[in-house]
């Protein structure tokens, strides 16, 4: 049988291929207390950015001091999870996020992120920035919005994360997450428009400081 | 106030000034250092992929604690903490999800499927009776008739009084089943028990090792073996036995029927838009939904041997051009909503759990290969598949074919063959694959079989395609026919003569169907002792539209071929031998049937059709409303590809995304409907990732689909006109408005590029500028690499005549049209990036 032995032939070249990600997770197993130093590196600036991240939720000053913690305890301890140490940045995020869901879910009765609640307690933290009126419009407007557009504006404007360090944090498809933004931002400017923002004195040249000159004039 | 809307920028600018900077008190950084310091750190990944030897370890492990827990239950036989789940005493134990009446329970109330049973009643069954129990985690008992079975109280037992029973348990539960003489100790095993008298019960071990016990003392039982445990004695051992054989009254295997004596079937409502799956008993009784998908699904199957899983095959529904005054957008001909417009899911019909399919499991599937058939080993451990591998970067060179075996446990990859295999099957032990090459290189076409551990090859010296083995593995029935010239090359049919080969005695293959006919789908009487196939009557001079066909069965040496079924005009879509092998259930285009293999007597109706799946007022009133919701999801999708086309994406974008939402909607809205989320929130999430792209890069696609349209309309045009070209686009637009027929629906569906809205469209780019058009000198066809539009956004995008490439368009370019061309050859248009050149 001619194209037998052909075949014989062609079989006895047989190949075999591992599958490749079993090596690669066992070294990054291998750089765990790497990543640990990494972490450990970036404590001060990262302990900022979640610290801030839980109050610009609305989180009172001491909650937000227990979830920085519990943030970075987490981090320390799956610390292996870390891929990438050059996403170690989102990857607190992620972390930040789920505590923070868990501590909502445990103070149940706050219906609503109260970001509105600055307003209340007078100016910002931070002396140097200039938190105008429209500023803090935003903010009521913001805490308007349901969680599920909350959270990717958020990320994105207020933490700063790509789209796609922002949809791994929220665990969402980047285009679920860019849909989130875009509708987001449908919505803030329907609630801004409410609020009186939006006309033709925020769309020309240096907004803000006109629009919160003409709102203080009504 | 005149009031200008923000645009995207200003907004954004005017978010990021909301945001405030918090310092974070003194002293917090360090005392977050100490408490990093204090938490104790495991390197224990969450998951972990083991190698062989991880695996093989894991398995030594796993093997001991089994034997320990053995060892425990023996001296402690009612120990409570053993894999006890939570809540079971107050919970229901076990769910009925096969049942053939008379069963009964406790005081003689009858059970039926969906029925739950608690810990502590009795389930009878009579004569001719049987019942198939399943508990929370997946154990589950079958019953023959005349059986008692009753759950003991601790959840965890029970108590085989009389009758016979076989028992499947995971691995993940321990049950002991006790019996008038001794127990048997189960976890992951596969036991058949009957008891023989009052002091006799013969246990045989289909799969594991199962410890017996009694007073006398206790014996480990292998599976193969079958034991005697007696009353008066110590258990023993047992005799090795054909343990398939033993318990044959099980046993069974479908398309049609799962092993468990269940039916699938689809009811389309609506049909493209949404596909519910039913199932009902092999007897036609206790019909009820399963699931509902977005989609359309032919037939349900087939099983998942072994398993009451089923594997659902889904298109996605089509869109047309939204008829907005009958707010509908879904037809029979049209595009595909999804991207990959057909999905395969598993669907556990008990639990009502499903999933995509990817036979690969636990791995992803191998990113290099392209896969043509993808079939599981019998004890799905191992997966084959045909295809190629990319080998380099060039996609036409560095390409191998080849037939691959996977196996599931260590991910390891075997090449076993070289070359195209077009249909391969396993043999039932798995040990064999037996493939074919409907397109052979060598043209040989021969049948081989190759070793799936060792990849030695045998030819059999015979030429055939979809082959099957006999269910003892010895005999081997193909397709073979004469290689007919399918204008690309010579192909194998796979409808032509069925013959059977003997693989022991390599005696000559026996013809066993018409020798005239052409035959199709051989499948084995589970007994082996007759094939089953399809008989299309293809030469007996029939018009091609009134080729009937019908269902045929025949010994296996050839003798008695006999009709057993003909659907006249209608046409059978599936048929499977029952597991008793004395029936044959045919699904049709109008339900289930059940016909005598021997020819004799009426088919029996089981029914499966819209009006006798009947829901409640509640569920058909959600499903009424499901309905209208989808199929407003699909207009509103329509709406958007419209507008994406007319260049307005935030229009677009919004419609899109409104579909999301209904689709996301679907499962909480209407629970009664019983949708599959993993389908209903796979278009969700593929509509609002087209909802979600940045502006640019849909204007783009937008001007590319418009060239593409006006590439297909320029020629159209010239065909119509004698070569010559419309100098403008209003004269294309003048006559493509003679082609639009508002009120011929043929016409529509046919000439969709012509609509009003789409023309208006297309002479423009998307960002609303209009394309800079050169014709060709009147009278005169275009040169090869003339440069017909450009578009003055889009740098990267024009139109070139090239040469009209062999069959492209040939689906519209009509031969009469072809004749007004007498300089040189038909050109067609080609849409190139202009930086390729």
């Amino acid at each position: 049988m001619r194209s037998c032995e052909a075949k014989k032939h062609a079989v006895s070249a047989k190949k075999t291929a591992p599958i490749p990600h079993i090596t690669q997770w066992e070294r990054a197993m291998d750089q765990a207390a790497d990543k640990r130093e990494a972490l450990s590196a970036a404590l001060e600036s990262r302990l900022r950015d979640i610290y801030s991240y839980f109050r610009r939720l609305g989180v009172d000053a001491a909650s937000a001091e227990d979830l920085a913690q519990d943030t970075f305890v987490d981090a320390w301890r799956s610390v292996p999870g870390l891929r990438d140490e050059r996403k170690l940045r989102g990857w607190l995020y992620r972390i930040a996020h789920r505590r923070y869901l868990k501590y909502k879910d445990k103070t149940v009765s706050n219906a609503t992120v109260q970001i509105g609640e600055d307003l209340a307690a007078g100016p910002s933290h931070n002396p140097g920035s200039d938190d105008s009126l429209a500023a803090q419009m935003v903010r009521k407007a913001l805490g308007t919005l349901p969680e599920k557009y909350l959270h990717p504006l958020a990320l994105v404007y207020w933490e700063e994360l790509s789209y796609q360090e922002a949809a791994r944090v929220l665990s969402l498809p980047i285009g679920t997450l860019a849909w989130r933004v875009h509708k987001a931002l449908k919505l803030m400017r329907q609630a801004l428009a409410e609020e009186g923002i939006g006309d033709e004195t925020v769309s020309n040249g240096p907004q803000t400081a006109r629009a919160t000159d003409s709102l203080r004039k009504d | 106030m005149k009031r200008f809307p923000m645009d995207r920028k200003q907004l954004e600018r005017l978010i990021r000034s909301g945001k405030t900077d918090h310092e974070p008190p003194d002293g917090l950084a360090d005392r977050v250092r100490a408490a990093m310091a204090a938490s104790p750190v495991t390197e224990r990944p969450r998951r972990r992929r083991l190698g062989r030897a991880g695996k093989v370890a894991a398995l030594w492990a796993a093997a001991a604690a089994v034997a320990l827990v053995g060892a425990a239950v023996v001296r402690q036989p009612g120990a409570e903490q053993l894999n006890a789940p939570a809540g079971i005493e107050s919970g229901p134990l076990v769910s009925v999800i096969a049942a053939r009446q008379p069963v009964t329970y406790d005081d003689g109330e009858p059970l039926a499927v969906g029925d739950r049973v608690r810990a502590g009643s009795a389930v009878r069954t009579g004569a001719g009776g049987r019942v198939t129990l399943i508990t929370r985690r997946g154990s589950e008992f079958t019953l023959a008739a005349d059986t008692e079975l009753a759950l003991n109280a601790d959840g965890q037992s029970a108590s085989l009084r009389a009758g016979r029973v076989y028992c499947r348990t995971r691995r993940s539960e321990f049950s002991a089943v006790e019996t008038p003489a001794g127990s048997i100790y189960l976890l992951g095993t596969t036991v058949d028990a009957a008891v023989e008298d009052e002091q006799t019960v013969a246990v045989t071990v289909v799969e594991g090792k199962v410890r017996l016990s009694n007073a006398h003392g206790q014996a480990l039982v292998d599976s193969g073996r079958k034991a005697l445990l007696i009353a008066s004695l110590p258990p023993e051992a047992g005799q090795p036995v054909n343990a398939v054989a033993e318990t044959a009254w099980y046993d069974g295997r479908g398309e049609v029927v799962s092993d468990f004596g269940e039916i699938a079937y689809s009811i389309r409502r609506v049909p493209q838009l949404v596909s519910e799956v039913w199932a009902m008993n092999a007897d036609g009784t206790g019909k009820h939904r399963v699931k509902s998908y977005v989609g359309s699904s032919w037939s349900p199957g087939p099983w998942v041997p072994g398993e009451r899983t089923l594997m659902v095959s889904l298109h996605s529904p089509v869109w047309t051009f939204p008829d907005f005054e009958k707010r509908i957008a879904v037809a029979n001909r049209g595009a595909s909503m999804l991207k990959e417009w057909r999905r395969t899911w598993l669907l556990d019909v008990v639990t009502g759990q499903d999933s995509v399919h990817n036979p690969f499991y636990p791995f992803d599937q191998p990113s290099e290969y392209h896969f043509w058939d993808v079939v599981s080993s019998p004890d799905r451990t191992r997966v084959a598949f045909s295809g190629g591998r990319r080998t380099g970067p060039d996609p036409f060179k560095d390409y191998e074919l080849g037939l691959w075996v996977c196996d599931l446990e260590s991910g390891q990859l075997t090449k076993l063959l070289d070359g195209g295999w077009d249909s391969f099957a396993w043999s039932w032990d798995g040990s064999m694959i037996a493939a074919s090459e409907a397109h052979s290189s060598n043209e040989d076409y021969e049948l081989v079989l190759v070793d799936a551990d060792d990849a030695t090859v045998v030819g059999l010296g015979v030429r055939g395609l979809n082959a099957t083995f006999s269910p003892d593995g010895n005999r081997i029935a193909y397709v073979d026919d004469d290689q007919r010239d399918y204008g690309d090359g010579t192909w194998l049919s796979d409808r032509g003569r069925i013959y059977v080969l003997d693989l022991v005695q390599g005696r000559e293959p026996r013809l066993v169907s018409p020798a005239t006919e052409r035959s199709s789908r051989p499948r084995w009487s589970p007994d082996g002792q007759h094939l089953l196939y399809r008989v299309l009557y293809y030469r007996r001079g029939h018009e091609p539209g009134e080729s009937p066909r019908s269902l045929v069965v025949a010994a296996s040496d050839g003798t008695q071929v006999r009709e057993v079924y003909n659907p006249g005009a209608g046409y059978c879509k599936q048929a499977a031998w029952a597991p008793s092998g004395d029936a044959i259930y045919v699904s049709t285009d109008e339900g289930l049937l059940v016909v005598d293999p021997d020819g004799s007597g009426l088919p029996a109706d089981l029914g499966g059709t819209e009006e006798d799946s009947a829901l409640s007022a509640a569920e058909q009133e959600q499903t009424e409303a499901a309905i209208a919701d989808i199929q407003e999801a699909v207009f509103q999708y329509a709406v958007g590809k419209l507008r994406e086309f007319e260049g307005k994406p935030a229009e677009a974008k919004d419609r899109y995304g409104a579909a999301a939402d209904l689709f996301a909607s679907l499962p909480w809205k209407y629970p009664l409907v019983g949708f599959s989320t993993s389908n209903v929130l796979l278009y969700a999430e593929e509509l609002e990732a087209m909802a979600g792209r940045p502006d640019e890069a849909m204007q783009a696609a937008t001007c590319k689909s418009h060239l593409n349209h006006l590439s297909l309309l320029l020629p159209w045009y010239a065909n119509e006109h004698d070569g010559v070209f419309p100098r403008d686009f209003s004269e294309l637009g003048q006559w493509t408005a003679t082609k639009n027929e508002p009120d011929n629906e043929a016409a529509i569906n046919e000439w969709q590029i012509c609509r009003p809205e789409v023309a208006a469209a297309t002479s423009k780019c998307s960002m609303g500028d209009a394309y800079v058009y050169t014709p060709p000198a009147s009278g005169a066809l275009p040169e090869v690499g003339d440069v017909l539009l450009t578009c003055p956004n889009h740098a990267d995008f024009e139109i070139v005549w090239e040469r009209n490439r062999e069959g492209r368009h040939e689906g519209w370019l009509e031969p009469t049209h072809l004749e007004g061309f007498s300089v040189g050859p038909v050109g067609s248009l080609a849409l190139e990036p202009r930086d390729a050149e």
